[in-house]
């Protein structure tokens, strides 16, 4: 691999203050295999670039309809509709756009590229002893990529954070293991019916890989959303405490609050939420139980 | 000023519920003072609103004076008789549970009494000569006043006037001087003499556990400040004393008590060394002085001291007193004192954990100053190393020297987008537009933007040296001058040229539109050539009315604030002409004209009567405040803000420079210390010469204009000073949530 590497990134987010320590820069990379019904950053699933439109910005003036040659936007004085099946990504409409009410979602960026953004905060990282973050979708998705920049990332003499599911071959974790001073790993059921329920996918490679970091000795956190009528039910907690009690080195966990943020993101997409709009966010006080639960029994828990 | 979430977007639910077991371990509540200082500050908080104006028995007296001294020649004379005049005819008041003393009576009038100001009014007054220009926004040579006490003072002007030859036309016009100081010094001594005498009369009929206190009182205002100050709780009265007879005899406001935790060492330190002094004690002194500030300065202005910085042996002088000095923020918890921390790479890392916790908690104060930045920059204008460390903010942001100063800040404040839009044919709103010239590039826009800046700063040099003109011929403070070097060693008073720093600060504003504005004519007009500049002025003018395109692609267009070099490679070079064409003034007393980026309220003010402009501002909208960016453009927050607002030199600026930052708070008020401390420090190790914090939810601001009653005491970071929220003006309110608006 070369530092001119390339892959999709949708979001390269300054100022971050909860995905590791200090003030950090977050590169969230497209592409997730997982399909968790609460997902919190839809445009991360498609590994590719996406157009979105955000219709509280559009002031249905019609000239993307105009400069569209594959035909996909309909729009009349109060409806604005899009074809994406005709859509290329040409990103046309996007650039012509006035309003700043399509944009493209993911965009083909280089190592150097997301380089010469992270790096201008290096200042605010060294006051705070932050540095950079990799999260997604799933970055392990794009291996490659992903081992480039942080390679490039160390190379500048950063600390690094890894957001992943863990859900990828035990060797690609062990080679960029020398890059990663922090690994976020993200748990969202033990049970592994649930798991498949909640996110399509079998959870067995991620407890398999989470059981070899921590023996390991790694450097793990690890992250669990709390669901509301999801996975905050307790044969999950009961899952965690036999997770954690099963290791002689029990990793520090921190549970992440299902909030309905996300909810707008869908539409601009094209596409339909999968949580129904009455699952409510979950609050510091539906969490409570659980982490005094966990706490008592000797575990590090915190709510991130 | 802009807004950040320091807080996960995932705390949705019950913000108060604590996790006992997770938790850190509970740090020391910093808001709890002594239920006195909670009495006196609640006090404090009913009179907001009626602390407005002159006091009228000051009013009175002042006229009366005038009539009495009508016969008297010379103008100056008759100047330190007014002082003298109005301290001693002032009537004392103690208020319960006071502790340290000296305020306006705020007495009603009688109609005789009325009618003497009415006269005074109608008949005596034109007939004196105007004095125009910047008053007090200065502190005095606190030194003096501690070590010779007034009576000190008058024995060094005793032997200045027993070497003057008086059959010289010259050392004549001193001892003039002289006597006027001496009338006004004697007023000080009397009007303190007033207040022993109440407090032992007090005493007679007081409760026995006030008795002692006010027999204390009784004997510390005997002895300061015309005496040398010999204990800490001596200082503070004479500090405290001194400042207020500077308000009430030289009938000016915003007198800045200093470096106190420079001047106050040395008692501070003994007292606590003999037992005679705790640091509660010493605290709650502090208190009442921090309350007592706020009762004779009007809202939305500021007053306040500075702590910390370098002395001129570059050691960081920080110290156990420079902590208690800032600890009063979170007991006094009102809009003064507006106490500036003097930053440097040394200063404890005790000091900065304590303003950040008090910020966190949405105190507003205190704000951090660049102590390096702004030295080098004070010797950048002929200071010596010693002078240029002994600054102080007069009194938001403007930075003038400590006991040398006879420094005009804010004078005046400049219309940077109106200085573009003559250029190009726009007039103020509610004038006729005139015709635009032909500008056929960039370079030609620059030119012509900075020969209209040339006329703009000479008008305004031109005004501010006929102010201090009129001053010469019509004014005089010999009361101050008594404390401000060198006027007593050269015989002449502030007002004729006797202190030893004599500059002029002006204060620029709306530097982000400008930078913006023109960021968006280089790419629309001149590169990319979307829009012509007669189409941008034809929308500009209609403030976008039919012209939502050219709005949209203004706002879309790369903003200061976004660490955006080629946006921000646009400051260096207007800094730089702004900075030569003040370097090609001298004020009337041969000062240096100072550049600054300070706006006060002039940003809404001043925006308010200027036509939409090319960085999608609307008509009539507010101009972005300080030198930050403008409100709702910095897309990529704080990190991205903070390293456009450093990208530029700040060292010259010395009329001031602020950027505001605005956070919303934590769950819990320390969850945000950490990264908020880090934020302020890295701009600060950037070369940022001042930031400021707000730490409110938007929703606390809405809820606050709903229910003014329930917030009258929430202070907000305005720009350069803290005000009370619930006592701006709507459009001033509306101003300061929209900050936050747009990026949350």
């Amino acid at each position: 691999m070369t530092m001119s590497a390339s892959g999709q990134v949708f979001n390269i987010q300054r100022f971050s203050l909860h995905d590791g320590p200090g003030i950090r820069t977050t590169v969230f990379l497209k592409g997730c295999p997982l399909r968790c019904q609460w997902c919190h950053n839809p445009e991360g699933l498609d590994p590719r670039a996406q157009v979105r439109l955000n219709m509280h910005q559009c002031v249905h003036c019609g000239h993307c309809a105009e400069v569209c040659e594959h035909g996909c936007h309909t729009v009349t004085a109060d409806t604005h509709a899009m074809d994406r099946s005709a859509c290329d990504d040409c990103g046309k409409c996007v650039e012509e756009c006035p309003y700043a009410a399509l944009e493209v979602v993911g965009e083909q960026i280089t190592v150097d590229g997301i380089m010469s953004v992270v790096a201008r905060d290096l200042p605010f990282y060294e006051q705070s002893g932050g540095g950079m973050t990799l999260s997604g979708g799933e970055p392990m998705m794009q291996f490659e990529f992903t081992r480039s920049i942080l390679t490039a990332a160390k190379a500048a003499g950063l600390h690094t954070a890894l957001e992943t599911t863990s859900l990828c071959a035990w060797d690609r974790l062990q080679e960029i293991r020398p890059l990663v001073d922090l690994f976020l790993v993200d748990l969202k059921h033990t049970d592994d019916t649930r798991h498949r329920e909640l996110t399509g996918v079998s959870n067995k490679q991620i407890l398999a890989n989470i059981h070899r970091m921590v023996a390991a000795g790694w450097p793990v956190r690890l992250r669990i959303p709390f669901v509301p009528q999801r996975n905050a039910e307790p044969s999950f907690l009961s899952g965690i405490d036999a997770l954690l009690a099963s290791m002689p080195a029990p990793p520090p966990v921190e549970f992440l609050l299902y909030h309905r943020l996300a909810s707008g993101k869908w539409a601009s997409l094209g596409g339909e939420p999968t949580m129904p709009p009455d699952i409510p966010a979950a609050t510091l006080h539906d969490v409570a139980p659980w982490v005094e639960a966990l706490t008592d029994a000797g575990y590090d828990v915190s709510v991130g | 000023m802009y807004g950040y979430l320091i807080d996960s977007g995932a705390f949705a639910g019950d913000s108060v519920l604590t996790l006992s077991k997770t938790a850190t371990l509970p740090l020391a509540d910093l808001s709890s003072a002594t239920s006195r200082v909670e009495q006196l500050r609640a006090i404090a908080i009913d009179r907001i609103p009626h602390v407005t104006g002159e006091d009228r028995e000051v009013t009175l007296l002042a006229a009366r004076s005038w009539w009495t001294s009508s016969g008297e020649a010379s103008v100056i004379l008759r100047r330190g008789m007014l002082a003298g005049d109005i301290l001693r005819g002032m009537t004392p008041v103690i208020d319960t549970d006071e502790l340290l003393v000296g305020k306006f009576s705020r007495r009603e009038l009688t109609s005789d009494e009325s009618t003497d100001i009415e006269n005074w009014r109608k008949y005596g007054e034109p007939a004196t000569g105007k004095a125009f220009g910047q008053r007090a926004h200065m502190s005095i040579d606190y030194d003096r006043v501690l070590r010779l006490g007034i009576r000190g003072v008058i024995t060094q002007i005793e032997r200045y006037r027993s070497s003057l030859d008086t059959s010289r036309a010259a050392d004549l016009e001193k001892d003039c001087f002289y006597r006027a100081c001496l009338s006004a010094l004697d007023g000080v001594i009397v009007l303190a003499t007033k207040y022993a005498d109440l407090a032992d009369e007090q005493a007679r009929d007081a409760a026995p556990e006030r008795i002692a206190e006010l027999t204390e009182i009784a004997r510390v205002c005997r002895n300061v400040p015309e005496y040398p100050a010999e204990t800490f709780a001596e200082a503070m009265q004479a500090v405290h004393f001194i400042t207020f007879a500077m308000c009430a005899g030289n009938r000016m406001l915003l007198f800045q008590p200093g470096r106190p935790d420079r001047y106050l060492l040395p008692y501070f330190r003994r007292d606590m060394a003999s037992g005679r002094l705790t640091r509660e004690k010493a605290l709650e002194l502090i208190d009442c002085f921090g309350i007592l500030l706020n009762e004779y300065t009007p809202r939305g202005l500021a007053v306040g001291w500075m702590v910390g910085g370098r002395d001129s042996s570059g050691v960081d002088i920080s110290n156990e007193l420079s902590e208690l000095f800032v600890e009063t923020i979170g007991h006094v918890r009102m809009a003064y004192p507006a106490v500036g921390v003097c930053w440097t790479p040394d200063t404890p890392r005790d000091l900065m954990r304590l303003a950040s916790r008090l910020l966190a908690r949405g105190y507003s104060h205190p704000a951090l100053f660049n102590d390096d930045v702004i030295t080098r920059g004070l010797m950048g204008l002929g200071l010596s190393h010693r002078d240029a460390c002994e600054y102080i903010h007069s009194c938001c942001v403007e930075i003038t020297p400590i006991a040398i100063s006879n420094v005009y800040v804010a004078s005046p404040y400049f219309n940077l987008i109106q200085c573009l839009h003559d250029v190009l044919g726009i007039p103020q709103r509610g004038i006729e537009p005139i015709a635009m010239p032909d500008i056929p590039s960039m370079d030609d826009l620059l030119g012509r933007f900075n020969a209209r800046l040339h006329d703009i700063v000479h008008a305004g040099i031109a005004d501010q040296n006929r102010c201090m003109m009129s001053r010469a011929q019509s004014g005089g403070f010999p009361l101050l001058s008594c404390f401000v070097n060198d006027c007593l060693a050269d015989g002449k008073d502030i007002d004729h040229g006797g202190a030893r720093v004599n500059w002029i600060e002006c204060s620029f504003v709306g530097l982000a539109n400008l930078v913006d504005a023109l960021a968006a004519i280089r790419l629309l007009v001149f590169e990319q050539r979307r829009i012509s500049l007669s189409q941008l002025r034809d929308a500009l003018i209609a403030n976008f009315d039919g012209h939502a395109d050219i709005k949209a692609l203004l706002d879309k267009a790369p903003k200061y604030g976004t660490d955006n070099d080629t946006v921000d490679a646009l400051v260096q070079p207007i800094t730089d002409a702004l900075r030569q064409e003040c370097e090609q003034y001298r004020s009337y007393w041969g000062g240096a004209f100072v550049p600054g980026f300070f706006c006060w309220q002039m940003h809404e003010h001043l925006g308010r009567h200027t036509m939409a402009s090319a960085d999608g501002r609307a008509e009539g909208f507010p101009f972005a405040d300080g030198s930050g960016p403008a409100q709702g453009r910095e897309m990529f927050g704080p990190t991205a803000a903070v390293l456009s607002s450093t990208k530029w030199n700040h060292e010259p600026m010395i009329g001031g420079v602020a950027v505001n930052m605005r956070f919303q708070p934590g769950n819990q008020p320390d969850d945000i210390v950490e990264p908020l401390s880090a934020v302020c420090e890295t701009f600060l190790r950037l070369g940022g010469f001042e930031t400021q914090i707000n730490v409110v939810n938007t929703s606390t601001l809405r809820d606050a204009q709903a229910h003014p009653d329930r917030y009258r005491d929430l202070v907000v970071r305005v720009a350069g000073y803290s005000d009370y929220f619930v006592g701006l003006s709507a459009e001033m309110q509306a101003e300061v949530i929209m900050r936050s608006e747009m990026t949350l």
